[in-house]
């Protein structure tokens, strides 16, 4: 496909980078022309120097014929102009990256109303992310797949757990639980796992299921399922602000650490049930005065990844039984890990997941396309949900009887509301709703793509 | 420094200069020529066997920055040279190695130097493999493989540094966001172009042979013929249709990619085509009323002043008279022409008129400034800013050039010809032009160099085909420390 994305920052980058991976040719717009530089330099794909909302530049990036525009600057306003002059030139499909918690409520009338096809709000997805890690302690990932009312979470089994060297067919039996496990990280490595591949303490485990089949695993492992009460927030970041709001409504107590007393005294009127703290949270002595050893969880949500990680680490060493770091650049999360910081959450890489999977949808010409796109384990295994429907190759034949492509499992099949984990004996049937793991190196738009094709 | 991709890229692309080398296998078979078949036969095998282990091993780093992207192209170029100069010397043709290395360079880099006095004996497949180097160097032998081979399906960082650091210009610009689309598309409008030419040479009652091996000298602007005399002994209409491909080759690729997308305005106004079309009107009119006397009718005058304009612009090096005889103007504005060469993103060599502009314009800007010192101005170029970035890179372009250049001909005057042979051979050759002046003149050859000389002109031949840096790396000691 054709993509037009203004702004080559952050979320720019990561998205292009993710999208040409797929495949697609893409035309970037950037102001700066050492950011055009950069992308020309280091990316397959054209870069031009210019303002998005010019239509000489539009032009220039043949947005009229394009089937895709992404605006995603630093400027709401900016990106919303964009989508609409790139609608006014004939682009079809707008996608446009607003984050200011003002506009985020109004989202639906704007959507409505300047034909946008989808607005990304990375910093509000952030916060659901980081919401949805502090509603269960445990785990290390939590990746929600709406229509079928499943989740695939990461957790890491201690050494002496039920699950440290549990072979896998006898997973549902012993835990007395339904939930499949989707894919394993160990020494750096991703396996897709068959029913003979045996867990050992310190590998990263996703697992597919209900929240409540999931909270049955946590509950015999063993690990913390106590919801965060006391929540300390470092950094009155975008993020924070979304994520007091989610706290507060939940019935949290919430203590938000900022250093700027303006922006402090902003999110006090604005959230007068928090407990707001004009003070540096990057300093020890601040810390302790706030009882940051007494909280159920922090989250470090600065702008600078380097404070947020260090803090981080700071935090864990105290004691603190949940800390959650957001990062921008991810890629240093590896080496982090085995410092007590595990769980981060990075803002631009939820919202480049949900562009890459709103463009899968995009790309398929069949009925049954790709309604959620997750990456797990350092983004080198993709989960799939998908509709069945009358198109499927497959319809009620067996699994066991099924040929698929190497590296393919059935994590989940959704059924009138029910999650069923598949066996050999399962089959698919209209109106099911599954969940299919596949190694990214394959791109899978279409559920008849992960079938072998006979000859 | 990545060894290991850099090694990889190089066996994939010996593996493809293999796969040329079949036609020219083909033809000496066909003409019963064993010396040359079994030369061509042996090569290939070698060139198979080395490469193809290297080239199939599985990919073990992929981190490719721009100076593996340089190293690259720089040794690429030197290793398809030495593997495709074996079937010369295997088959007794050109019996010196050395003398071999030059001619295949001079072929590769679309120079069309040679060392050769009499070419029409040699066999139709050796002349045949000597024409074609100039049809894959011309687009470059790595934007080949780019479009075929699966090396950038991933990222295309690899890919971009390499496309970078072989195609000439001041600035790449891709046809479309797709480096590999890109790239498959110059190579079909120079293949398009190719065939053209050789059909409408065809129609004049060119011989096929003939047709096909000036077609490739001529798309890769080159330079080699198969006759003695170039291409004096041709009828006029093949010397008109030669003169227009020239020209048509050492236009910027870019443009033909325009008027396929109808984008007339934009070709028109394009600057570099106009200052070419500007210097070749002018000086072919110059050297017109210049050379009167020199011929029979005012006709061939244009004729050849022309062709001979076309020729030495576009860094392609037939000839049609002995130019060399011709009155001091003419001969003076040749050689100049030499330095500015082609439009940048054809496969012409030389300097190139978009930096032969830019730096005019920069000298523009230096004297204003200097009798206004606070004037704040900016170079354009088609209507855009040039950064100071992009026109010191000419500056300094131009400074490594010509001290390349003061070396090159310091070292070669060993030999003890006169200057006049020394200077124009290093500007022939560092501008992929092929004939100089007097020693080096149209009806002469490089034979007469020792083969110490011949060593030197290969590596400025290469200097200039690849705009200096990929081979001066190659020298710098910093580049191959971990």
């Amino acid at each position: 496909m054709r993509i037009v994305l203004i702004g080559g920052g952050k979320v720019g980058y990561a998205i292009v980078r993710q999208l040409t991976r797929e495949g697609h040719d893409i035309i970037v717009v950037d102001s700066n022309r050492d950011v055009v530089e950069e992308i020309n330099n280091s990316l397959d794909v054209m870069a031009i120097c210019g303002n998005g909302a010019d239509l000489d530049v539009l032009n220039a990036a043949e947005a009229a014929s394009a089937d895709l525009l992404i605006a995603c600057t630093a400027q709401d306003e900016l990106n919303i102009l964009c989508c609409i002059f790139a609608r006014k030139l004939g682009c079809g499909n707008t996608i446009a990256r607003v984050r200011t918690p003002a506009y985020a409520e109004q989202m639906y009338y704007l959507k409505e109303e300047l034909g946008l096809s989808m607005t990304i709000n990375p910093e509000l997805n952030a916060a659901r992310e980081i919401f949805s890690l502090l509603e269960i302690p445990g785990v290390l990932r939590r990746d929600s797949f709406p229509k079928s009312r499943v989740e695939i979470v990461e957790i890491e089994p201690k050494p002496g757990s039920v699950l440290d060297g549990i072979q896998l067919f006898e997973f549902s039996k012993r835990l007395r639980c339904k939930a499949l496990v989707c894919a394993v990280k160990r020494e750096g490595k991703v396996i897709i796992p068959d029913g003979g591949f045996a867990i050992r303490a310190g590998d990263k485990v996703s697992i597919c299921g209900t929240i409540t089949e999931i909270a049955k695993i946590l509950r015999v492992t063993g690990l913390n399922l106590k919801r965060a009460k006391n929540v300390m927030i470092i950094g009155g970041s975008k993020v924070a602000d979304y994520l007091t709001y989610l706290l507060l409504k939940s019935g949290a107590r919430v203590k938000v650490l900022e250093t700027n007393a303006d922006k402090a005294v902003m999110f006090a009127k604005k959230y007068p049930d928090a407990e707001v703290v004009c003070a540096d949270g990057s300093s020890e002595e601040v810390l302790r005065s706030e009882h940051a050893d007494q909280m159920d969880a922090v989250a470090t949500l600065t702008n600078i990844d380097e404070e947020n990680l260090i803090l981080s680490m700071y935090l864990s060493h105290i004691g603190v039984p949940q800390v959650i770091t957001k990062v921008n650049r991810s890629e240093y999360g590896a080496l982090m890990a085995d410092k007590g910081v595990s769980r981060l959450v990075s803002p631009k890489k939820l919202c480049a997941d949900a562009i890459v999977g709103y463009v899968r949808a995009m790309q398929n010409t069949g009925d049954s396309s790709v309604l959620t796109l997750h990456h797990l384990v350092d983004g080198r295994v993709d989960a799939l949900e998908f509709d069945v429907t009358a198109s499927c190759r497959h319809l009620g034949v067996m699994l066991k009887d099924i040929k698929f492509k190497p590296n393919i499992l059935i994590a989940c099949i959704n059924r009138m509301g029910k999650a069923i984990v598949p066996g050999g004996f399962d089959s698919f049937e209209e109106g099911d709703t599954v969940i299919v793991i596949n190694s990214t190196d394959r791109v899978i738009l279409d559920l008849n793509d992960i079938f072998v094709t006979e000859a | 420094m990545n060894y290991w991709m850099i090694i990889n890229i190089i066996a994939k692309i010996v593996g493809v200069e293999a796969a040329f080398m079949l036609p020219a296998l083909i033809i000496s078979a066909v003409k019963g020529e064993n010396r040359s078949a079994v030369a061509f036969a042996a090569t290939i095998a070698l060139m198979l066997i080395m490469s193809l282990p290297l080239a199939l091993m599985k990919k073990r780093r992929s981190d490719f920055h721009a100076r593996e992207g340089l190293v690259t192209v720089g040794l690429a170029w030197i290793v398809v040279s030495l593997f495709g100069a074996l079937p010369f010397c295997i088959s007794g043709a050109i019996p010196n190695y050395i003398d071999c290395i030059f001619e295949t360079v001079s072929g590769f880099t679309t120079t069309g130097a040679t060392i050769l006095g009499e070419i029409e004996s040699l066999p139709m497949g050796i002349l045949y493999w000597r024409s074609f180097t100039h049809w894959l160097g011309g687009m470059g032998v790595l934007v080949f493989v780019l479009a075929l081979s699966p090396l950038t399906e991933k990222d295309g960082g690899e890919g971009m540094h390499l496309l970078r650091a072989e195609s000439p210009g001041i600035k790449i610009s891709k046809l479309v966001p797709r480096m590999k689309r890109s790239a498959g598309i110059l190579y079909t409008i120079y293949v398009v172009m190719t065939v053209l030419e050789a059909v409408l040479l065809i129609i004049g009652r060119v011989p096929l042979f003939d047709s096909v091996t000036i077609a490739f000298g001529t798309a890769g602007t080159g330079g080699f013929a198969i006759k003695n005399d170039s291409l004096a002994s041709y009828s006029a209409y093949t010397q008109w249709v030669v003169t227009v491909f020239m020209l048509l080759f050492s236009v910027n690729f870019n443009i033909y990619f325009l008027l396929l997308l109808r984008q007339f305005r934009k070709v028109i106004r394009d600057e570099e085509l106009r200052a070419f079309s500007f210097i070749v009107v002018g000086t072919t009119v110059i050297i017109a009323i210049n050379t009167i006397g020199c011929f029979d009718s005012f006709g061939e005058n244009i004729r050849h002043s022309a062709f001979q304009v076309a020729s030495i612009i576009s860094t392609t090096g037939f000839c049609t008279v002995d130019f060399d005889q011709w009155p001091q103007i003419s001969r003076t504005l040749l050689v100049l022409l030499m330095f500015i060469g082609a439009c940048a993103g054809s496969t012409g060599g030389g300097s190139k008129v978009v930096r032969v502009v830019v730096l005019l314009r920069s000298a523009k800007r230096a004297i204003y400034k200097a009798f206004h010192p606070r004037a704040v101005k900016m170079v354009y170029m088609d209507g855009e800013i040039l950064e100071d970035d992009t026109v010191n890179a000419v500056g300094s372009y131009y400074l490594i050039y010509f001290l390349i250049f003061a070396i090159t001909t310091l070292l070669i005057t060993v030999d003890g010809f006169s200057m006049e042979t020394n200077f124009t051979a290093v500007a022939a050759c560092i501008n992929n032009v092929g004939p100089g002046m007097d020693g080096v003149g149209a009806v002469m050859n490089y034979g007469a160099f020792s083969y110490f000389s011949k060593i030197i002109l290969s590596i400025s031949m290469l200097i200039g085909r690849l705009e200096i840096y990929p081979i001066l790396v190659l020298m710098v000691p910093q580049v191959w420390k971990k």
